[in-house]
């Protein structure tokens, strides 16, 4: 008995032994808490500058980028620039369910599509708008806790994450009018029914982030920060983007007798603003003056001049720093790699042909006297690329023009024809995209090194000459100086050296003049879709556009050019606005995805829809 | 009668003796009697029935064995075979459906073992029986118990057998000739010009120059006919009054399907080695002091080539069209080129190789007092137990020289202007590279009382036991904790009838503190009819029992650190005149504030009944409610939030099903004989998910079932023009003739993702499974099979080449080819569209031709034996002599002729095997 019970306590202290040689031996609740690790919470976050800014550099990185980067963001239109949907561009990829222009021109686009889709022009769940706006509040709400930045440091940042917020607001309100007023970070506790603010209420509110971030932010980079910070919102941004957005709340497509179109949206003046309101195109014209007025007062914002106007007209909306763009957005792709997917607009624009210029674009630049094709003594259609607006050059690649280290041939048999029928490509139209592409292509084309290689560049968000041609156009409808409103024109006129826009024209004639400058400075640039909407250009959604078909004579080595219309719409799936009955006004804005409509928390559909 | 108890009633707790209906028993007659006190449902398998199957992951001897796992073999060549899927009682959970296996009472994975050492294997379906797992039951428990020695002279057992391998079905890819053409019949579909020109199908088609118009079948040039396997087993069982033994040395070599794979010092075979241990003791320290100590441990290489995994060569080998490059060009340099996948015989042979070393340790120990004479009926027991796996990786890797030869044959048929570009460089160095690819630890600690007593008509058994375990894996976040506190009561009146309580109190450290603890109670009872006054005549009847429960259970493995409210990636924005981003850190998803476990109360009701002493009949029929399905609320949040939306435990599942099983056996002087047959059902229902607005009814998944299949319906292929033009438009791409139409389901004239509707089953589980098997012995001789079937599964064809050809360069199996839609021809047997080399948006997306419901039947086990007689091995000392021969996998009814039923994809083919060997037992 004493043996066993020896024994016993042996192999209990065995077992005890191995028990207690376990270190982290717990009992109880303490047993199931986790080990520590290094979780980044909101609390660590804002416990350090450092970690600070980057959570607004992470705002900054949800905003908008007008170029396509294929798989690796906001794939936007899928493949295709929203140029496409305009007379000025054509795009002939038809890679279904990727390429933006096919739902549009087939008008298979709808509100169910925006549920999945992620090739419309907005992409409600593609653009990170909401969660961009929800960075930059729980930034502004947060930062003031964080210890060791100083209290102009987090002044600033605050200012440009307004500056952000206003930016997808004004992205959004272009797209859809008035949307819910998110003037904080909702909890998700919090009740989340939140109607749509009105036309008014969205403009006012964006106006008032614009306002505040306008009195706290510098008016522009430092020089000495502009080489390392270059890309940052300023006061500039703010108050540039103001003027913008209170000329497009003034067109007609908002501030109007009626609605464009009947429907709930419109009955609570979601989408216009009740009626209309000539005080509106005063406050543009406000907002244009108030900004030239801290222009002149402070400089550092200017048109790149040089003694090339064709480069001068590209730096200006291609290089960082200048201080042509008063909104430059960036992103991370990595030139040269042509199969980089962060860089495919190359691919697509360039090479496979979403973005092929129409002949209504080329005809639209004026001859090197300033004066349209249609009225200049200079025009010879034997050859229609002579003495133009050297701006053409740098929008499209005309035949004859230099390209790639040799002369462009866009005529049947040349080097770079391309059939339109049943074919891909970048030249098919005769036009080739030159801007943001420059020279150099990919697929059949492949030709590199190319002048784009190994660039930076940016998105022009917001260039200075749109402010000047807004400038005039707020002068011309509020019927201001009109000397002043020639003066803003033939300043980007001066830059390219052209001559200047023809005088004595009428309200009407000149607000057409400013359409057309517009479409050849920002061709390519996403303003010439909003320019249709807002001034409800139904003419010109009916149009189909041309294109060219160049022949050269053997014998006399002579061009002759045959203008074509893009593929007819026979078949009900081409350009289907060009059909009779097709278009309606409901394209001027998006459709909410059903989806969220259904969520039922107050959001109301956009006419039509 | 009160020893005997114990084992029986705490089931639920360790791995003890299965307690329900178990087949095989029956063919010797010895049916426990302890059988009938049982209150729970489980069904079980024991040594010998496993042991009809040979494989090296126990998991797939399961097949047919156990009625209530839905089990499905898969491809793959982890461990020489695949891993099988395995759920109990079907699918309950929109978020993780995995059960819980324990080895020995202790949580581990059953592949750490090898058939040989297994006891036998239960599965635990009720609430009665998986209150007792908490937070871990819902989805039921395995239990997997290992041998254990017994009292006497040493009983060594060897055994020996070699097996050889070959795919169970390989998919057959068209020739060079016929891929050309087919080619340029999809381009001419396309109205494309074509690529290849007659003069040279016709060279495709010559062999006449087979280097620069080569036609290569790649699954012969890559794979040999068969794989082979070699398995020794030790074991040896004994002992005295006061230890008892159970060893056991497992070898088992495994040669996978390569052809050239000897190099000049190594090979690049597909590999497995493994050797397992085992030591099971259990010692009586007094008459009152026990304590069982299992140690096991298995050590694994395996290897495969350098340059490339077991899936991607099966993939390059369905896909690589046989006229893409020679094996060796002329030149004899490896063939290749950049437009088609890399060469699989180069691949697999010049890439160097590449060797997984695992070790797996299993211990564990427990001690039992038997407090009697001081408490009587009282005993404690304490247990612990620790286990620890790691695995790492050598790759000893090469690159090769490839070369593309690029011909063009002149007027007279004859190769010309041969354009020749080399890829790659040769290697003659091995490079190396080595990881840690996975580690576990796993500790365990236990203790309980048991307590039992008799009174004149009926005896109680109650236990307490505290468990608690952690689970440590590689990385971060990755540390599982759970700790329980199970009571029971189990109590017999009158030897009719039984009642069970099992109660748990169980937490996890998955879930945050405020949640992560739950209480679990089951109510049981049995009656046992057979013994009341009113069927005491019926001698016939030697078993009627009817059994009721229902209880609650739990399911924690949901999403990880729901209530955390994490930072991290956010993108980043490029400040400044240069490339380099400045990253930005942005919110993750929000927290689950209400993170709970999923919750499951199951009814069960169970019939056992055995008549005439020959056939056992058990009818179970259950039905599972599971809630508090963690399920994401982004489907009801408003957009304008902008975050990720958290969880909330909303949803809800119900689950219900039958099973039937049937054994008739016996033993006639030297003739026994078994014949049994299973069958289960089970079937899901959505009851609410946090579903997203669909604005018609047939795309709503809630009120439907989980993993169901959505795709459009065909109503036939575009005969023309003229039909197109009449048609809805079907929106997905431009339509030509011999693409597939699809009905418009909402009438609105237009065909897209609102067409879609509900067909088929399950896409990932069958809802039904059923089995039957027979044994025969005859004076040493014998012969066994068993069928396992499973229906009610769909899946969505969509391998390419095989089912969506031509697209990417990738070839086209000759059963596409055989059904499809040919411009011209009499199309009224087609069955898949016209061929196109592209991608086709409008034809290859999920429809009913696509979409195939499978079932099938399999031929698992037929095996042949003979034992030498007693006369015989006496005289060599033996006890038993036996040779088999057995066969795995041999067939397959079914409905899909192209690839394996199971096994729809593009991985390493599952098997089918012979195996010949012997046992000896002396």
């Amino acid at each position: 008995m004493k043996r066993s019970i020896f024994k016993y306590i042996f192999v209990v202290t065995g077992f005890m032994c191995t028990l207690s040689s376990c270190q982290d031996l717990k009992f109880g609740d303490d047993f199931l808490e986790k080990a520590p690790s290094n979780d980044v919470d909101i609390d660590v976050i804002y416990s350090n500058a450092q970690y600070a800014r980057t959570a607004l550099w992470s705002a900054y990185a949800t905003l908008h980028y007008g170029l396509n980067l294929g798989n690796q963001g906001n794939q936007l239109m899928g493949s295709d620039p929203l140029d496409c949907l305009t007379d000025l561009v054509y795009s002939n990829v038809w890679t279904d369910g990727v390429s933006g222009a096919a739902i549009h021109y087939n008008g298979t686009y709808s509100a169910d599509y925006e549920n999945n889709g992620y090739s419309s022009k907005y992409s409600y769940y593609q653009r990170p708008c909401w969660s961009g706006i929800r960075r930059a509040w729980l930034f502004i709400e947060n930062v003031d806790r964080v210890p060791d930045m100083e209290e102009s440091e987090k002044v600033r940042l605050k200012g440009e994450a307004k500056v952000i917020i206003a930016m997808h607001y004004c992205d959004i309100f272009r797209h859809y009018g008035g949307v819910p007023i998110i003037d904080h970070a909702y909890t998700a506790n919090e009740d989340m029914h939140r109607e749509r603010g009105t036309a008014q209420e969205t403009l006012n509110f964006i106006i008032k982030l614009l306002d505040e971030a306008a009195t706290v932010l510098p008016w522009a980079m430092s020089a000495s920060e502009n080489r390392e910070w270059e890309g940052r919102l300023t006061k500039a941004s703010a108050m540039g983007l103001k003027a913008r957005i209170l000329l497009f709340a003034a067109s007609p497509l908002f501030n109007s007798s009626s609605p464009y179109m009947e429907g709930e949206a419109a009955s609570n003046h979601l989408v216009w603003f009740g009626s209309y309101k000539s005080e509106l195109w005063d406050q543009a014209l406000t907002a244009h003056k108030a900004f030239f007025d801290e222009l002149n007062k402070n400089g550092q914002y200017d048109l790149v001049y040089k003694s090339d106007p064709r480069q001068a007209f590209r730096s200006g909306y291609l290089d960082r720093g200048t201080g042509e763009s008063v909104i430059a957005t960036h992103y991370g792709y990595t030139v040269p790699d042509y199969w980089t997917w962060g860089w495919s607009h190359y691919e697509t624009a360039g090479d496979a042909g979403t973005a092929c210029g129409t002949q209504e674009l080329v005809d639209m630049f004026p001859m090197i006297d300033g004066l349209p094709i249609t009225e200049s003594p200079l025009y010879d259609p034997k050859y229609p690329y002579n003495q133009r607006d050297p701006r053409l050059y740098e929008t499209v690649v005309v035949n004859g023009d230099k390209y790639y280290g040799g002369i462009a041939e866009i005529y049947v048999g040349g080097k770079h024809y391309q059939e339109f029928e049943g074919s891909y490509g970048a030249f098919m139209s005769g036009y080739r995209p030159r801007k943001f592409i420059l020279d150099g292509g990919g697929g059949p084309l492949f030709e590199w090194p190319a002048e784009i290689s190994g660039k930076v560049v940016q998105w022009p968000y917001l260039r200075l000459p749109e402010l000047y041609l807004g400038y005039a156009e707020a002068l011309c409808q509020t019927n201001g100086d009109m000397n002043l409103a020639y003066e803003c024109i033939n300043k980007l006129r001066n830059r390219v050296g052209i001559g200047h826009l023809k005088k004595g024209l009428n309200k009407e004639e000149f607000l057409e003049a400013i359409l057309t400058e517009r479409a050849c400075e920002f061709a390519y640039e996403e303003v010439r879709w909003f320019d249709m909407i807002r001034y409800k250009r139904i003419d010109i959604f009916q149009k189909t556009p041309h294109r060219v078909v160049i022949t050269k004579n053997s014998e006399t080595g002579e061009f002759s050019y045959e203008y074509k219309l893009f593929k007819p719409a026979e078949n009900g799936e081409l350009r289907q606005w060009a059909n009779p009955g097709k278009f309606s006004p409901k394209w001027y804005l998006s459709a909410f995805p059903s989806n969220e409509i259904n969520k039922a928390y107050g959001l109301i559909q956009n006419p039509g829809w | 009668m009160r020893n005997k108890l114990i084992p029986i009633i705490s089931l639920s707790f360790l791995c003890a003796t299965p307690s329900v209906w178990a087949q095989s028993e029956k063919v010797t007659g010895q049916a426990d009697e302890q059988v009938d006190e049982t209150t729970i449902a489980a069904s079980s398998v024991n040594s010998k029935e496993l042991m009809k199957r040979s494989n090296i992951n126990p998991a797939n001897a399961l097949f047919g064995k156990l009625n209530g796992l839905f089990i499905r073999q898969n491809g793959g060549y982890g461990d020489g075979e695949g891993y099988p899927s395995m759920n109990i009682r079907g699918i309950g959970s929109l978020v993780n459906n995995s059960i819980l296996v324990l080895v020995d009472g202790l949580e581990r994975d059953i592949n750490s073992l090898v058939l040989e050492e297994i006891e036998d294997v239960t599965i635990l379906k009720d609430a009665a029986a998986l209150a007792p797992y908490g937070v871990r039951g819902a989805n039921g428990v395995m239990l997997v118990k290992t041998k254990r020695g017994k009292k006497g002279k040493a009983n060594i057992h060897v055994s020996y057998q070699h097996s050889i391998t070959t795919p169970m079905r390989l998919p057959k890819m068209v020739d060079a000739a016929t891929y050309a053409e087919a080619v340029n019949e999809g381009l001419t579909n396309e109205g494309l010009a074509q690529r290849y020109t007659q003069q040279e199908t016709d060279a495709y088609r010559s062999g006449k120059y087979p280097t620069l118009f080569p036609n290569v079948d790649w699954i012969k040039e890559t794979l040999r006919d068969h794989g082979q396997r070699d398995q020794v087993n030790f074991t040896a069982n004994g002992g005295s009054d006061r230890i008892r033994y159970y060893s056991l040395l497992n070898f088992i070599s495994d040669k996978g399907l390569l052809k050239n794979t000897n190099q000049d010092s190594y090979s690049t075979q597909f590999g497995n080695s493994i050797l397992n241990v085992r030591t099971n003791l259990d010692i009586d320290i007094t008459s009152s002091t026990h304590v069982k100590v299992n140690l096991s441990g298995k050590i694994k290489e395996k290897y495969e080539p350098g340059g490339i995994s077991d899936d991607a060569l099966m993939s390059t080998l369905y896909t690589l069209p046989a006229n893409a490059f020679p094996v060796k060009t002329h030149n004899g340099i490896w063939g290749g080129s950049d437009m088609y996948a890399k060469n699989p015989v180069a691949e697999s042979s010049s890439t160097g190789y590449s060797t997984s070393h695992a070790r797996t340790l299993l211990a564990d120990m427990t001690l039992t007092q038997d407090l009697d004479s001081w408490l009587p009926g009282v005993s404690a027991e304490f247990r612990i137990g620790f286990d620890a796996y790691s695995e790492t990786w050598d790759t000893r890797a090469k690159q090769y020289l490839y070369e593309s030869n690029i011909a063009h044959l002149n007027s007279e048929g004859i190769p010309t202007d041969t354009i020749n570009t080399q890829y790659g460089k040769e290697e003659k160095q091995l490079g190396f590279n080595s990881w840690l690819n996975d580690q576990n630890r796993h500790s365990n600690i236990q203790f309980a009382l048991n307590y039992q007593k008799s009174f004149s008509s009926s005896n109680l058994f109650a236990s307490i036991r505290y468990k608690q375990d952690k689970n440590v894996y590689l990385g971060q976040h990755n540390t599982y904790m759970h700790q329980d506190i199970v009571a029971n009561a189990h109590y017999g009146l009158m030897n009719k009838y039984y009642f069970d309580l099992n109660m748990a109190v169980s937490g996890t450290s998955r879930l945050p503190k405020n949640s992560r603890w739950g209480f679990f109670p089951a109510v049981s009872a049995a009656w046992l009819l057979n013994r009341e006054a009113f069927l005491k005549e019926a001698t016939w009847l030697d078993l009627l029992k009817l059994r009721l429960s229902y209880g609650l259970t739990g399911n924690d493995d949901v999403w990880k650190n729901m209530d955390k409210y994490p930072f991290g990636g956010g993108g980043g924005f490029i400040f400044g005149d240069d490339f380099i981003s400045n990253g930005g850190i942005a919110e993750g998803q929000l927290p689950s504030l209400n993170a709970t476990f999923e919750k499951s109360s199951k009814a069960n009701l169970g019939i056992d009944m055995r008549l005439l002493n020959l056939i056992d009949f058990n009818l179970e029929a259950y039905f599972d409610h599971r809630y508090d399905i963690m399920v994401p609320n982004g489907n009801v949040t408003s957009g304008f939030f902008g975050a990720t939306a958290s969880n909330s435990p909303n949803g809800i599942v119900n689950n219900y099903g039958v099973e039937i099983g049937m054994n008739i056996g016996k033993h006639i002087g030297n003739f026994a004989f078994n014949i049994n047959g299973q069958f289960t059902f089970s079937r899901n229902k959505i009851i609410e998910m946090n579903e997203a607005f669909k604005p018609y009814n047939y795309l709503k998944s809630t009120g439907g079932r989980i993993n169901q299949f959505y795709g459009l319906e065909v109503i036939g292929f575009f005969k023309d023009q003229a039909d197109i033009n009449n048609s809805p438009t079907q929106t997905f791409s431009t339509v030509y003739p011999g693409d597939l139409k699809y009905k418009d389901q909402n009438g609105d004239k237009r065909i897209d993702e609102l067409d879609v509707i509900p067909m088929g089953y399950n896409t990932q589980c069958p809802e039904i499974f059923y089995s039957a098997g027979f044994d025969l012995e005859y004076k040493g001789f014998g012969i066994n099979a068993q069928f396992q079937g499973a229906g009610h599964y769909t899946v969505q064809r969509d391998l390419s080449s095989l089912y969506y050809p031509l697209m990417n360069n990738q070839t086209i199996s000759t059963h596409y080819l055989e059904n499809c839609w040919r411009p011209g021809a009499d199309n009224s047997d087609a069955i898949y569209p016209r061929l196109t080399t592209t991608e086709s948006a409008n034809n290859y997306r999920s429809n009913s031709v696509f979409m195939k419901n499978i079932s099938f039947l399999k031929l698992r086990s037929a095996e042949a034996y003979y034992k030498l007689p007693e006369n015989v091995i006496e005289r060599f000392r033996l006890q038993e002599f036996r040779l088999f021969v057995k066969g795995m996998d041999l067939f397959s009814l079914d409905n899909v002729k192209e690839t394996d039923p199971e096994v729809i994809w593009k991985s390493y083919p599952a098997q089918r095997s012979v195996h010949f060997g012997f046992d000896l037992t002396f």
